[in-house]
């Protein structure tokens, strides 16, 4: 697994070199693996071919007696074997010719093998060779040859002892390194990928993640490999094979019993017997799989899926301390993947409750244009209580709001519907924006939590341009003028709502000319680490003056450049409007029959009346007539439902025409006074009608303007 | 809705002084009417009820006068009207005639000084 140390590969080659050429003329230190397997190391013969012959003498030797004699032997029983005459004596079989001379050529004389033991436990072999004319081995040279053991095996076990100890430490400072990283992320993709790629190339060749979905299935998450054509390749062979779910072995079988597997060796029978289908069979041979491991995914008792490390090009084995070690980082994982999981799921949630309780469309205001976007933050748990809404009150007002509640996540999109509906509500109700917000404030003392939100709510009258708004803690609204010219409006501005009960909110009120545009936003448009709001504010107001005409390519103009970041760490909500020029020449409103709703049509005729060539008093004089004509249908209204009455203007050249129509019955005139209003309409207009049907009654008035000029 | 109308009291000697700023139409002139006769002590010789900043008075607003020169009249108090010659009201008034029933005036100068004559020689 990681590599292991050079001290220790040094000491083994020390020890083969030491005794040659004084001792002996070969020697060979075979050392017993965690795994049970040896490993041998010589002091290697001058002559390569010899010491080929040499190894492939040792190979057969070894097959053919087993643990019966020779080094295997010594190690299992703990006895030495001492030959002290080889000559004529030949163990094993030679082919003939060849070794036969090669045999001839190193000239055995004799040779000791001894256990190396080291704290009470025999960790391998020495075997000492003599090719010396008259070196035969004796019961001295046996002696010494332990002696040798002892002090080698005990050097060879303290840089061993020393190596897994340097393993340990290696293997830890890993595991601090891979749970740093993954706690990096919340993102599930991100952190898987963290996980593939910690572990490629310095624990396996290649990795793979699988996690199980909520209906069992298994899918690929990660997959790494130094070379991205192998991922590439694995994602293909993944598509013509996918996992067997209940497949015996391997990741299904993890995963179902939460247990590892482990395959140090992957022999072909293996291979072969596992994969059924031919050329699936014939691309995994190509992979040239060397060894295997399988750990579960285990996070609060659930197995998420499984972590799978693959050996190939490099022929590294997994052993049970790696298979240990990779089960560690496998439950490290499985928490990060689990808390990413969670973080997904909630983000999830959030950004799902926030976007039901924005508004799905913009009410349709005849006169006004608007355009609206919310984007979640990406990062972190940082999305929600960012909020904007339109509200139409009727008669062509409409509710403007931009808000942002203090706090992230459900908690503050749950408490940004709240802040929503009330003010809606509020809105509705007629209170006005001063009052509306000031309600607001004081319905969050009955919030069980110190519930806070910065805001703008603006009610807007379309029929007069005109704009009252409340700014409470809020960064203010742009406004960017017909001629392009751009500037913050900030009002007299007052607390955020949630503050203090004894806040004041009062309302400013600004003219908006046609074809200006408002922009409201919250702080994620403006706000950048380092640098003050008022910066980010001007840079705001430098890209709104540069935005295009269409309020929605604005909108994405004044995004894309005020937050070009695609990873946000807060919301960021936006909410533009512009009133539109309307059509000059004709009027056409519809009223609630209310002597309230007097004033607001006095507002908008007279509007209209300055824009034609009506002198101020002609102005008043037709407001007046209009205003008793829809006084007098407002009386005729009286009933239990809900009545409403039309009042229509027309002007041509300088003829002006108003029609006043409701849908009530006609009363005679009582009194002096409503005689006084029939008057004054006749006195003020020219040519004057009243027609009276089932229906209703219609006042119709005629007069010429720009008599005085 | 915000008021429509302000109103501002005041003693100028004998004569009280009610200056009625904004818009009167049949939405507020019942509360403007009551609130402006209260404001009418009982030792006062008259009111001066100025409509230099009125900017709305329709018939609502015109009965209105009407009624509260009824109830000084009953008080046996005099009621006189200021209303600039440039003022747009002005000629709704003298359509319905309220001239005929009280004193109008240009100034507050004026109408004080012809509430004080009147009271002087009642």
């Amino acid at each position: 697994m990681l590599a292991r140390s050079l001290d220790y590969e040094r000491t083994l080659a020390e020890v083969a070199q030491l005794s040659v050429p004084e001792f002996a003329d070969w020697c060979g230190v075979d050392v017993v693996q965690p795994d049970g397997s040896l490993r041998q190391i010589t002091s290697g013969h001058p002559d390569p071919r010899i010491e080929e012959f040499l190894m492939e003498l040792r190979r057969r030797y070894r097959q053919e007696k087993g643990t019966s004699a020779g080094a295997m032997h010594v190690i299992a029983t703990g006895e030495s074997e001492l030959e002290r005459d080889v000559r004529g004596a030949v163990q094993i079989d030679l082919h003939a010719g060849e070794e036969s001379g090669l045999y001839e050529t190193l000239a055995p004389r004799s040779y000791m093998i001894v256990p190396m033991v080291a704290r009470g436990r025999t960790i391998g072999a020495l075997t000492f060779l003599s090719t010396r004319e008259g070196r035969h081995y004796g019961d001295l040279d046996l002696d010494f040859a332990h002696h040798l053991a002892r002090r080698f095996g005990l050097a060879a076990d303290n840089s061993r002892l020393y190596q897994e100890a340097e393993l340990a430490r290696e293997r830890l400072s890993f595991l601090a390194r891979a749970s740093e990283l993954m706690a990096e992320t919340l993102d599930l993709e991100r952190t898987l990928e963290q996980v593939a790629y910690l572990v490629v190339p310095r624990l396996a060749d290649w990795c793979a993640i699988e996690l199980v979905a909520e209906d069992g299935s298994i899918h690929n998450a990660a997959t790494a490999h130094v070379d991205p054509e192998k991922v590439k390749f694995a994602e293909e062979m993944r598509r013509r094979w996918p996992v067997e779910p209940d497949a015996p072995t391997g990741v299904p079988n993890v995963v179902r019993t939460g247990r590892s597997e482990l395959f140090s060796e992957i022999p072909d029978e293996l291979l072969a017997k596992s994969i059924d289908d031919p050329d699936q069979l014939r691309v995994a041979r190509e992979l040239g799989l060397s060894s295997i491991m399988i750990v579960p995914l285990i996070a609060r008792a659930r197995t998420l899926g499984a972590l799978t490390l693959v050996h190939a090009e490099s022929g590294r084995r997994y052993d049970e301390e790696d298979l240990r070690f990779a089960e560690d980082l496998a439950r490290r994982a499985a928490v990060a993947v689990d808390n990413a999981r969670l973080y997904t799921q909630e983000h999830h949630a959030v950004v799902t409750l926030q976007q039901t309780l924005l508004p799905r469309q913009l009410p349709d205001i005849p006169g006004m244009e608007f355009a609206a976007r919310y984007l979640p933050a990406t990062s972190e748990l940082d999305v929600g209580g960012d909020w904007y809404d339109a509200i139409a009150l009727g008669d062509g007002n409409v509710g403007f709001v931009i808000g942002d509640v203090a706090g992230h996540g459900l908690e503050a999109a749950a408490v940004m519907g709240q802040f929503r509906n009330a003010l809606r509500a509020y809105a509705l109700d007629g209170a006005g924006p001063a009052a509306a917000v000031d309600r607001l404030n004081r319905l969050t003392r009955t919030f069980e939590q110190n519930d806070m939100a910065t805001l703008v709510y603006g009610e807007f009258d379309a029929a007069l341009n005109s704009l009252r708004f409340v700014r409470a803690g809020h960064p203010p609204p742009l406004l960017r003028a017909p001629d392009g010219t751009v500037t913050a409006i900030n009002g007299r501005g007052s607390l955020p709502v949630g503050v203090s009960p004894n806040a004041r909110y009062e309302a400013d009120t600004l003219e908006l000319a046609p074809g200006s545009t408002l922009l409201f936003y919250t702080d994620g448009l403006v706000e950048r680490r380092g640098e003050t709001l008022e910066t980010g504010i001007e840079r705001l107001e430098r890209i709104l003056g540069e935005a295009p005409e269409s309020l929605e390519a604005l909108c994405d103009h004044v995004i894309e450049n005020a937050a070009p970041d695609p990873e946000r760490s807060d919301d960021i909500a936006v909410l533009a409007l512009r009133p539109i020029e309307v059509d000059a020449t004709t009027f056409r409103t519809s009223l609630r029959a209310e002597p309230g709703e007097l004033s607001r049509l006095r507002r908008m005729l007279m509007r209209w009346l300055r824009a034609t060539k009506a002198s101020a008093q002609e102005i008043y004089d037709i407001t007046i007539a209009c205003g008793e004509a829809s006084a007098n249908a407002i009386e005729h209204a009286y009933g239990a439902r809900p009545a409403s009455f039309e009042v229509e203007g027309a002007v041509e050249g300088d003829l002006v025409t108003l029609r006043v129509r409701d849908y009530g019955s006609w009363r005679a005139p009582r009194g002096q006074h409503r005689g006084r209003g029939l008057k004054l309409i006749n006195a003020l207009m020219e040519d004057v009608r009243i027609q009276r049907s089932e229906d209703g009654t219609e006042i119709f008035m005629q007069r010429h303007i720009g008599l005085e000029a | 809705m915000a008021d429509l109308a302000t109103v501002i009291v005041e003693r100028q000697g004998e004569v009280q002084v009610v200056r009625l700023a904004g818009e009167v139409d049949i939405s507020n002139a019942d509360g403007l009417e009551d609130h402006i006769s209260a404001a009418v002590p009982n030792d006062a010789a008259g009111l001066v009820l100025d409509l230099t900043d009125t900017d709305y008075l329709d018939s609502a607003g015109i009965r209105m006068l009407f009624e509260l020169g009824a109830r000084l009249d009953g008080r046996r108090q005099l009621l006189g009207l200021v209303v600039p010659e440039r003022s747009l009201i002005r000629h709704s008034l003298t359509i319905v005639e309220v001239e005929q029933a009280m004193g109008v005036h240009d100034s507050l100068d004026e109408a004080l000084a012809a509430l004080g004559s009147e009271s002087a020689t009642d």
